[in-house]
């Protein structure tokens, strides 16, 4: 199963679905039960109901033999009938019970033979009877129940011509018991009616043997429709009567209404064919549960509408500051820290977009410190402070350290407001640092008008010692618009001096735990400055160190001197970067051929030799001192010579 | 017709063989039983030749049946053919007694008192008396050919006197009489001063309630 297909992308169809579903379900749980409940109800209403109507269908059967039997009997004890029968006229006889037929308005009226029970006078039959063409009584059994009752009489349902007919059957005393008077009512609508009427329930009566297709009913309080679907039944109800218990009720469908029905024997000692079938339909005693069903169907619709804009409108509460959230975090996303959120919910969204403000503002608060971080130390610092947890301590690497400064910045003082001094500075530094970050170099700090700078930390790469010097170089470039305002004032020029020493320092962060700085320590630091400080008696504007120059071999280097800087017992040689390997011309070439020969006499005390050497090199490029410093010492250790063991070294005994 | 009127009437016939006094009166004791062994009142036992001959002499009576508290007096009367009856009314209301019965059918229309005409018997059988306006007032007459009869009391007992020597038959009639005489006849060889048994089959009687008297004294019979 794919689980995908049942994800809803938006929130809102995803509660929809829940809660509708869930309504749903509810309500047609709801829905069975109530509707269960009440047709179990109105069943078993009607069974009750039923089982009442069977106990007075009964009696209205009784009360009817009694009522028939009272009014046989006033016939039986007539004097004048007495009379008549006593005259043995036969149609006097005859007469009379037509006459007290129609008096009590019976069906049928017969006089009988008392021991043999033999027909002496009928109503119903057109022959008049006789001693030769007397039949018997048809029913003989209710003439054998009569003789052994304790008052002599008997009654049954009967089919007679082809009706159920109520018999009673009393006999006639003169005041001996002499003969048996027969009064019979006939079982039709009026009767079923009557007990419709008491008890609101249909009545049918039909002839459960009689084998013809159609259900043979006699009498019926049902619609005609009914009355036929009833009729086409026949299996199915004749199936109902051979039931053993007959207080069970079944539920027949006529003309597609149910009708809980309940079949009842006319003769409770089932001698009888003839049935009555008890009926009352479903639907009104469902009624009133139908009247609440509508109502409940509308107050489902009107649930179903209300869940609905309930679920929108909770919804869109929810995915609306939600969508202005994102939209929110989208803006900050692209560094838009100014618009807050604007929601005034006081629910969990009012309170996260209030909490998004906050961390917005926080943001932006961080980005400002960013920033301003950056001002203060290097990028490449900040990005480091930022990195990680700021801790004190340090790491050994290797670090290609710059220090700068400006000769004569003293005399470029002198006579200046502070103001102006500043703004010098401020713009000196600013193309200083620059260049540095240019080459991916990290400002270290600012010493008044000196700048120490890191290569290879906090950040290493390959080519550090090569970028510190192509820095220092385009350094050295930044004070010329200065130099030509100063060259016009006829005061001395202002020179950039570069100190770059390579080393294995340790890098870190220095300080209190409160106030701290990324820098680096150690020899190779005050190297760096030692050789900065150097440019000044040679003349040159950079000097590095040999452990820098080693690290690169697209520069041709002059080596200057081999010196013994203060604070360090090993002699250092230091180098003059000139230009990159290729862009080397032929006179540089040949100069620096020339200056490398002076200094190999110099070295190997050929004074004579060196200083001819120099005062040629003087010669041709008077304004380089290098050349001025050599051709002194030379003259100098002319005059005065070294001891034997000297190496060439030079020990400059002041900073 | 022979649907109107029927009364059964069962023989019994009883052969005494009787000692050598020609003349000699006989006095026997009779009992009647009904099928379940209880005493029955109200029976009729009458003697008479083995051939069926009446015996004794013929006594014309006169008899009066009373009507009492709605009730006739008595219930069981016999008498011998040829004797008569009254009726008197001893009740502040009126009557009206009738007969269908064939042995005498008569009518005394509702009155009071004593009515002028007595009512004579000249056919024997058996007279069942009613009252029109009272449904439950009931008696019998017996119409004897014999003058040789007795009614048993509440035991079932009487006794007749006077019998003659010789063989006699005995009939034993009661309204509750059930069954043919074929059935019930027997031979018995009767000894002096033996009393004679006789059980009958008896029939339900359906009888009308008597209605509740407005004196208060009656109820229901
Ligand atoms: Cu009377």
């Amino acid at each position: 199963m794919n689980l995908d297909s049942f994800k809803f992308r938006h929130f809102r169809t995803r509660i929809l679905v829940f809660v509708l579903t869930l309504l749903i379900l509810i309500q047609n749980a709801i829905f069975l039960a109530v509707n269960s409940v009440n047709t179990q109800n109105a069943h078993h209403q009607i069974d009750q109901a039923l089982q009442l109507t069977r106990g007075l269908f009964y009696d209205a059967l009784e009360t009817r033999k009694r009522r028939l039997q009272e009014k046989i009997r006033l016939l039986s004890s007539d004097y004048a009938f007495k009379k008549a029968f006593s005259s043995g006229d036969i149609e006097t006889i005859l007469s009379v019970l037509e006459n007290h037929q129609a008096r009590v308005s019976a069906d049928v009226m017969m006089l009988l033979t008392f021991e043999e029970g033999d027909i002496i006078a009928d109503t119903s039959s057109t022959t008049t009877m006789n001693k030769t063409n007397s039949k018997p009584f048809y029913f003989p059994e209710l003439l054998s129940q009569a003789f052994n009752s304790e008052q002599g009489e008997g009654s049954a349902i009967k089919l007679f011509n082809k009706l159920p007919h109520q018999f009673v059957l009393v006999p006639l005393f003169t005041p001996e018991p002499n003969a048996w008077i027969v009064i019979a009512y006939s079982l039709k609508d009026q009767f079923t009616h009557q007990i419709q009427a008491a008890t609101q329930t249909h009545v049918t009566l039909f002839d459960a043997k009689n084998s013809a297709l159609d259900l043979p009913i006699f009498a019926s309080t049902l619609p005609s429709v009914k009355r036929e679907a009833l009729a086409d039944q026949r299996h199915m109800i004749n199936s109902l009567t051979k039931k053993d218990i007959f207080n069970q009720s079944s539920t027949l469908v006529l003309d597609d209404e149910p009708y809980i029905s309940l079949v009842v024997p006319i003769d409770t000692t089932k001698s009888s064919s003839i049935f009555a079938l008890l009926q009352r339909p479903l639907n009104k005693a469902l009624e009133a549960y139908l009247g609440i069903r509508k109502t409940f169907v509308f107050v489902f619709i009107f649930a179903l509408i209300a869940s609905v804009i309930g679920i929108l409108f909770i919804a869109r509460s929810v995915t609306r500051p939600v969508r202005v959230l994102v939209a929110s975090a989208k803006r900050i996303e692209h560094g838009d820290y100014t618009t807050p959120v604007a929601i005034k919910q006081r629910d969990e969204l009012g309170r996260l977009a209030h909490s998004f403000n906050k961390m917005m503002k926080g943001l932006a608060e961080r980005r400002q410190v960013r920033s301003l971080l950056g001002k203060v130390v290097s990028p490449a610092i900040a990005d480091e402070l930022l990195k990680k947890d700021i801790e004190l301590g340090g790491e050994e690497r290797k670090v290609t350290m710059l220090f700068s400064d400006i000769r004569n910045f003293t005399s470029l003082c002198e006579g200046r407001a502070p103001k102006d001094i500043l703004d010098f500075l401020n713009t000196y530094l600013t193309s200083v640092s620059d260049v540095i970050e240019k080459h991916q170099g990290v400002i270290d700090k600012y010493i008044g008008d000196a700048v120490m700078a890191l290569y290879g930390a906090p950040i290493q790469r390959t080519d550090d010692e090569s970028r510190a010097i192509l820095s220092a170089m385009e350094m050295c470039t930044a004070l010329d618009a200065v130099n030509i305002e100063l060259k016009k004032t006829n005061k001395p020029l202002l020179a950039v001096g570069v100190g770059i020493n390579t080393d294995i320092v340790v890098a870190g962060n220095m300080g209190s735990k409160a106030r701290l700085n990324y820098t680096v320590i150690g020899d190779g630091v005050n190297l760096a400055s030692r050789l900065e400080g150097l440019t000044k008696q040679y003349g040159v504007e950079i000097i590095v160190s040999e452990s820098t120059k080693q690290a690169c071999p697209d520069f041709i280097f002059r080596e200057l001197d081999k010196v013994r800087v203060k604070g360090k017992s090993d002699p250092v040689i230091i180098f003059e970067p000139i230009s990159l390997t290729k862009n080397l011309n032929i006179e540089q070439s040949d100069e620096l051929q020339r200056y490398k020969q002076a200094l190999n006499w110099y070295r190997q005390q050929q004074w004579q030799e060196a200083l001819k050497g120099f005062n040629c090199l003087i010669h041709d490029f008077p304004q380089i001192k290098l050349y001025k410093v050599y051709q002194e010492r030379t003259t100098q250790y002319i005059s005065n010579p070294p001891s034997e063991d000297w190496d060439g070294t030079y020990t400059f005994t002041t900073k | 017709m022979k649907f109107i009127g029927r009364y059964k009437i069962y023989y019994f016939l009883f052969l005494a063989l009787l000692c050598s006094g020609v003349e000699a009166a006989q006095a026997i004791d009779f009992q009647v039983f009904d099928n379940k062994g209880n005493f029955l009142e109200n029976a009729v036992v009458m003697v008479t030749s083995q051939d069926g001959i009446p015996l004794g002499a013929n006594e014309i009576e006169k008899i009066v049946i009373d009507q009492k508290d709605k009730e006739f007096a008595p219930y069981m009367t016999a008498l011998s053919v040829g004797s008569s009856a009254v009726f008197p009314n001893n009740d502040k209301i009126r009557h009206q007694v009738y007969s269908f019965s064939e042995a005498k059918k008569f009518e005394i229309p509702l009155y009071k008192n004593a009515p002028e005409q007595p009512i004579d018997f000249d056919k024997t059988g058996v007279v069942a008396l009613a009252c029109n306006i009272h449904d439950w007032m009931k008696a019998y007459i017996f119409v004897s050919p014999s003058s040789l009869y007795a009614i048993t009391d509440a035991n079932g007992k009487t006794k007749i006197d006077n019998l003659p020597n010789g063989k006699l038959e005995v009939q034993v009639w009661h309204p509750r009489l059930k069954g043919k005489p074929e059935s019930t006849t027997q031979i018995i060889m009767p000894t002096d001063a033996q009393p004679i048994s006789f059980t009958i089959e008896t029939k339900r009687v359906w009888r009308p309630h008597r209605a509740p008297s407005q004196a208060g004294s009656g109820g229901y019979r």
